[in-house]
């Protein structure tokens, strides 16, 4: 049994529909990258496994449990963080309290623990606990979110577009921290716009187009593919 | 401008106007708070909020006057009826035009404004009223006629502005609901139930239009268009702060008392009210994001 397995979902916005039946599983631990050119419905799909929007058919089962229809306020207490591509963290708020509404679903016990282990893992925002988040960098904003996102220990980090509009410096310590929270076991399911740098980091990856899933490989198998390479690798 | 006489600049900061301004600048920071809050989470403007204002001051007036209760209790019944009255209209009315767009909600407000008042003229006549007590001759402190209602307002004002700051800063429920304020859709990522917090807010931001209809009626009189009336400078300090933001509408709503106090030195009377607009129209062309807004994106 996979972690997470969407089978066959349709899912759109409004009259229009983005998703015409996707199939996609994350296994334990797994890293996945979903890849694919604009439009191709690679948000659409992060936002209807996160509860955001409604699957009009098909299954999203997480964890052998169906959470097709579950909403987004209930999605986190099932094991999974979603971290969306703009507004991942709330602006008005200092660091210290975008890591307390991290942890929301949290008794307030266990709150110190917790965040100790995130100041850990991105020392960046030990240093400034009280500052307002909209005032960081954008890099120590993408820090931020996946902390807040961490702050429950998910068993699946939904990461969408994590490296957009960042310096390339910054790329490279985003991609970092995302490999080392999935070396300590967390399964994450990742969309990227930076394609080649998302499938060389992943365990597998898949292919996105018009709505519906059209190739899945290994990273490497993806990457040395020539048809792969010409269509959406821009080679 | 030739001829500017000091003696006028003078008066234009006389004490006694000042103090009149930081009572008037008291209540529309109250008021102003009230209504940002509700915008924050439920992103409509409430026309009805003055009417709310005008509910808790007639509530707390027939608990101080028909029933004898002192005015301290008569306040809270007037909060709490005003807390309870907020949340009962948004779920006979508001929550039904909720997925609609704010112009939507704007105008059904307006609605809920019309028979609010009319209520009010209903049950308790259309003159004005006044809270019991003797009418008192005012005491002079430096040559400053301060009135003990006056006092209260200002004290009871900070204590209210204090108590919402601990409520948004402190606690977990405060932080959620500026959080939601925020980003509704990252708050139910988060696991927060936007609903029940929308709840908390309406009856916060119920009570906290009682209590200033409360000050407004101690300040003046009370009557069923009292809060209507005030809407222009109420709504002027919210968007002078920058809509949303509590801070800033408490800061617009003393800079708009106080200025349109000192006014009347300048402009006759009756222009008064003109002056918060005034203030509104300078703050938008000059800093549309609000006092505390920086220029984001």
């Amino acid at each position: 049994m996979s972690l997470l397995e969407v089978s066959n979902v349709e899912s759109g916005y409004g009259d229009v529909l983005v998703l015409h039946g996707v199939d996609l599983t994350v296994e334990d631990g797994e890293m996945v990258s979903v890849i694919g050119p604009n439009g191709a419905g690679k948000s659409t799909l992060l936002k209807t496994v996160a509860g955001l929007l409604e699957a009009r058919t098909g299954t999203v089962e997480f964890a052998g449990e169906d959470i097709t229809d579950t909403p987004a306020e209930e999605i986190i207490y099932h094991g999974i963080c979603y971290v969306p591509q703009t507004t991942n963290i709330f602006g008005n708020l200092t660091v210290i309290e975008n890591l307390k509404m991290g942890a929301w679903a949290l008794e307030d016990a266990a709150f110190e623990d917790r965040v100790e282990r995130v100041y850990e893992r991105f020392p960046v925002l030990e240093d400034r606990p009280n500052q307002r988040a909209e005032t960081m960098s954008g890099g120590q904003q993408q820090m931020l979110a996946m902390g807040a996102a961490l702050m429950l220990d998910p068993d699946l980090l939904i990461l969408d577009e994590p490296s957009a509009g960042l310096a390339p410096r910054l790329i490279d310590d985003v991609f970092e921290k995302i490999r080392d929270i999935n070396d300590s076991g967390t399964a994450v399911l990742m969309v990227e716009q930076n394609a080649r740098r998302a499938l060389r980091e992943a365990d597998r990856g898949v292919v996105l187009e018009l709505g519906q899933d059209r190739f899945e490989g290994t990273g490497e198998e993806l990457l040395d593919s020539e048809e792969i390479a010409e269509l959406y690798l821009g080679s | 401008m030739a001829g500017f006489d000091p003696q006028f600049v003078m008066a234009a900061f006389d004490p006694q106007f000042l103090w009149n301004g930081l009572v008037v600048g008291s209540i529309i920071a109250v008021a102003a708070l009230g209504l940002t809050l509700i915008f924050g989470i439920l992103n409509f403007i409430n026309i009805a909020y003055g009417d709310y204002m005008a509910v808790g001051a007639y509530f707390a007036f027939a608990a101080n006057t028909q029933y004898d209760l002192p005015i301290v209790v008569a306040a809270l019944i007037g909060m709490v009826v005003m807390a309870v009255g907020a949340l009962v209209v948004d779920k006979l009315v508001f929550e039904r035009f909720r997925s609609r767009s704010a112009i939507v909600l704007l105008v059904v407000s307006i609605g809920v404004a019309f028979v609010l008042r009319n209520l009010i003229r209903i049950v308790w006549g259309t003159g004005s009223r006044r809270f019991s007590g003797p009418i008192e001759a005012a005491p002079q402190f430096f040559g400053i006629r301060v009135l003990p209602d006056q006092v209260a307002i200002v004290v009871i004002s900070v204590a209210i502005l204090g108590g919402t700051y601990l409520l948004l800063r402190r606690t977990r429920i405060g932080i959620a609901m500026r959080a939601a304020s925020d980003d509704t859709d990252l708050a139910r990522i988060r696991g927060i139930d936007t609903e029940r917090l929308v709840t908390y807010v309406w009856l916060v931001g119920g009570a906290i239009a009682g209590i200033a209809g409360i000050l407004l009626g101690l300040d003046a009189q009370i009557r069923p268009n009292m809060g209507f009336t005030a809407l222009i400078p109420i709504f002027a300090a919210v968007i002078l702060g920058g809509i949303g933001d509590p801070i800033g509408a408490v800061a617009g709503g003393y800079a708009i008392g106080i200025t349109q106090e000192l006014s009347v030195v300048v402009i006759p009377t009756e222009y008064k009210p003109a002056i918060g607009l005034l203030l509104l129209i300078i703050g938008l062309l000059s800093k549309p994001e609000g006092i505390f807004g920086e220029a984001t994106r």
